[in-house]
């Protein structure tokens, strides 16, 4: 048991940018409320964030850093839009709860 | 045997030269936060004697002479006021709240340079907690994470009167925070960094400009940033208002409108901590001011090379009192003088924030929110199209 | 004795802080828990990014996501006041028991990947020095970047990707047209009641 594994490289930050992105799938799937379930979405989004930082590093092209400024920009537009359909949602049924909506009934 | 001791631990943490630095470190944190904690006091005294002088009427004058005794007075009467939490209220995030508003609060003063950088034998110590090579926009970002405390405070009450003051302060905070961003971007421009430490070493010496391959030197004027970008410092002022919810901003908590905002049901201690946000905010705000407009710690006529002569020439003194050499003396004394400069300007600029308070009325919420979208944007972005066609004509001949 | 680096602790400490978070996230009942809880990880991710020296990267991800996305949500959900809607987090059922185990699945091939990765031997990608990379670049003609300044980041933003820039631009325009046509009430905030 070396302390050389503890050394952080490439693969610890790939790691745990895996396991954020589970975190994020395990939201989307087991949560019931839209809202939750975007900022699920979000999560996912920040661990390929992550990643995309860690590439840049670990192979010195800033390319990675470009990549995450459209991401970031990208996701924020995503938000912004779907929580304005959210809102048209609550207003409409009084709820956000997606178990309601399964049926594509009024 | 402390290097041993350190290496049985087995890890040894490589900062750069040692856990000397790190001690550094953490006392400059400590002693810079707990100075800007005990500012407050000193500018509560000033907001309270000041406009009541320009009222024409007496500040608190019972307590201690000329009234200085005051806040601690209210300190010591918000520590014994009974601790109430509202019926249907969220404990977690209501004792949480004022915790978050100061937290950014204190955050963001750490990337301001407050003095010159000391030479001690071998070390140099820098008077900033932390020289970020972004600066700027470290402190936007972390300002921007202020409104998370207002909007705790504001929900947490279980109070219409809260949520609506806790809903309005977030959006004009959000709102303003493009106005400040926008309007720095001529500095950026024209100092070519983000890193606060370099635009004040920048605004050093007399105003000295390159246009179109000559070079112009003003001789009596000091080369700050506000005669380069006099608009950018109005701009930036007022949005400084915005942020800090001071009037004429101050809608949220304005006392005739909705109680008291998002802190109508906050008492004793935890009020008083969000007062103390609210105060670190404005210091923050006029430390910024004078970093990028007015030549942060640096003297309008001398610059630090010809202080630090100045010292080296009348600091025998000192020299002989620490125990240390005359070079290094020097650099103390100037470190030092240049601690005092920033201290007069971010002053001056405080009392215009109370100046202000006290002058002007208060904005309406839809005034506010047109004044933010409609006015100071369009002007940021014209600020910004202005300063590069300068930019551009000036270095036309190069 | 191996010795550790600060950018080992801090990625430790950092790391644990935002996996902790995130599980809090999807874990919470009251959707405002956990969009702070979230507000917390994007901000311990930006110091992350700080730790790779990827500076503007980092006040961008603490300004955009944790400092305006998040109080988005923030605002939306206390303005709405959308609480926990009778839904219970932790009622084992058969198709829960499945999506757990699929994702763990999906958590377990990310770790098994990043742990056989190390122990191949020699260098995939790893700390290499400028002069290694530049035979293995994209662009032979690229100058030695320096990933911790703001400069080199613009200067590829604003020519090699300059297009995706622009329609990012027009994306975002269209966005906020779209967020404002679709949230808003009949008559609008000014409406005039006779």
């Amino acid at each position: 048991m070396s302390l050389d594994n503890l050394h952080v490289g490439i693969n610890h930050y790939l790691v745990l940018s895996g396991i954020l992105f589970s975190i994020g799938v395990l939201g989307v799937l087991i949560r019931k409320n839209a809202i939750v379930i975007l900022m699920s979405i979000e999560l996912m989004l920040n661990a390929v964030n992550l990643d995309f930082v860690a590439f840049a590093k670990f192979s010195q092209n800033i390319d990675g850093q470009v990549m995450v400024f459209f991401v970031m920009t990208i996701a924020a537009a995503e938000a912004a839009v779907g929580l304005a359909i959210a809102i048209a949602v609550y207003k409409r049924f009084q709820e956000v709860n997606i178990s309601r909506f399964e049926n594509l009934k009024g | 045997m402390f290097g041993r001791a350190t290496l049985w631990i087995g890890i040894k943490l490589k900062m750069g030269t040692s856990p000397f630095e790190f001690l550094i470190n953490t006392l400059k944190v400590a002693l810079i936060f707990i100075m800007t904690v005990n500012i407050v006091p000193l500018l509560v005294w000033v907001e309270r004697r000041g406009p009541a002088f320009m009222q024409n009427r007496l500040g608190p004058n019972r307590v201690g002479p000329l009234g200085l005794f005051q806040l601690l007075a209210d300190a010591v009467k918000f520590i014994f006021k009974e601790e109430f939490i509202p019926e249907n209220a969220n404990r977690v995030l209501y004792f949480m709240a004022p915790g978050l508003c100061l937290l950014p609060a204190a955050l963001t003063f750490a990337a301001v340079p407050l003095a010159s950088p000391i030479h001690i034998g071998d070390y140099t110590f820098k008077i900033q907690i932390a020289d970020i090579n972004v600066g700027i926009v470290y402190i936007f970002a972390v300002a921007s994470l202020g409104v998370y405390g207002i909007l705790s405070a504001g929900w947490s009450s279980a109070n219409k009167y809260s949520l609506m003051g806790a809903l309005r302060a977030s959006s004009q905070m959000i709102s303003y925070e493009l106005a400040m961003g926008l309007s720095i971007i001529g500095i950026l421009l024209i100092y070519q960094s983000f890193s606060l430490n370099d635009m004040v070493l920048a605004q050093e010496g007399p105003l000295k400009f390159v246009w179109q391959g000559k070079e112009i030197i003003i001789p009596f004027l000091p080369n700050w940033g506000v005669w380069y970008q006099p608009v950018a410092l109005i701009l930036f002022m007022t949005a400084g208002f915005a942020e800090t919810n001071r009037l004429p901003f101050d809608l949220p908590e304005g006392e005739a409108e909705l109680v008291a905002g998002y802190h109508t049901e906050y008492g004793g201690f935890k009020f008083n901590i969000f007062f103390m946000a609210e105060y670190a905010h404005m210091i923050t705000a006029s430390a910024l001011i004078t970093t990028l407009f007015f030549g942060g710690y640096s003297l309008g006529f001398a610059n630090t090379a010809q202080v630090t002569q100045f010292w080296a020439e009348h600091g025998q003194s000192a020299a002989g009192m620490l125990g240390i050499s005359i070079a290094d003396a020097a650099t103390v004394l100037t470190s030092l003088t240049h601690l005092a400069a920033f201290s007069l300007k971010t002053g001056f600029w405080l009392f215009i924030y109370i100046w202000v308070r006290w002058t002007l009325p208060r904005f309406r919420y839809d005034q506010l929110m047109d004044l933010g979208w409609k006015t100071l944007l369009p002007w940021a972005l014209a600020n910004v199209v202005i300063t590069t066609t300068i930019m551009f004509f000036a270095h036309v001949g190069n | 004795m191996a010795g550790l680096n600060i950018e080992d602790v801090l990625f430790y400490a950092f790391g644990a802080g935002t996996v902790l978070s995130a599980v809090l996230v999807v874990f919470f009942a009251n959707p405002i828990y956990s969009a702070l809880f979230l507000a917390l990880a994007m901000s311990m991710l930006g110091a992350l990014f700080f730790v790779l020296e990827a500076y503007f990267i980092s006040v961008a991800q603490i300004t955009v996501y944790a400092g305006a996305v998040m109080v988005l949500f923030v605002m939306v959900l206390m303005l709405f006041d959308l609480k926990n809607e009778g839904e219970d987090i932790l009622k084992v059922s058969p198709l829960g028991l499945i999506k757990l185990l699929a994702v763990g699945l999906l958590c377990g091939f990310f770790i098994g990947t990043g742990w056989v990765a190390s122990k191949i031997p020699g260098k995939v990608i790893s700390e290499t020095s400028m002069a290694s990379d530049q035979q293995t670049a994209i662009n032979k003609d690229v100058q030695p970047v320096d990933i911790g300044s703001t400069v080199s980041l613009s200067r590829q933003l604003f020519s090699k990707y300059v297009f995706a820039f622009e329609a990012v631009s027009i994306l975002l325009l269209v966005a906020i047209v779209g967020s404002v046509a679709l949230a808003r009430s009949k008559g609008g905030t000014h409406h005039v009641s006779r």
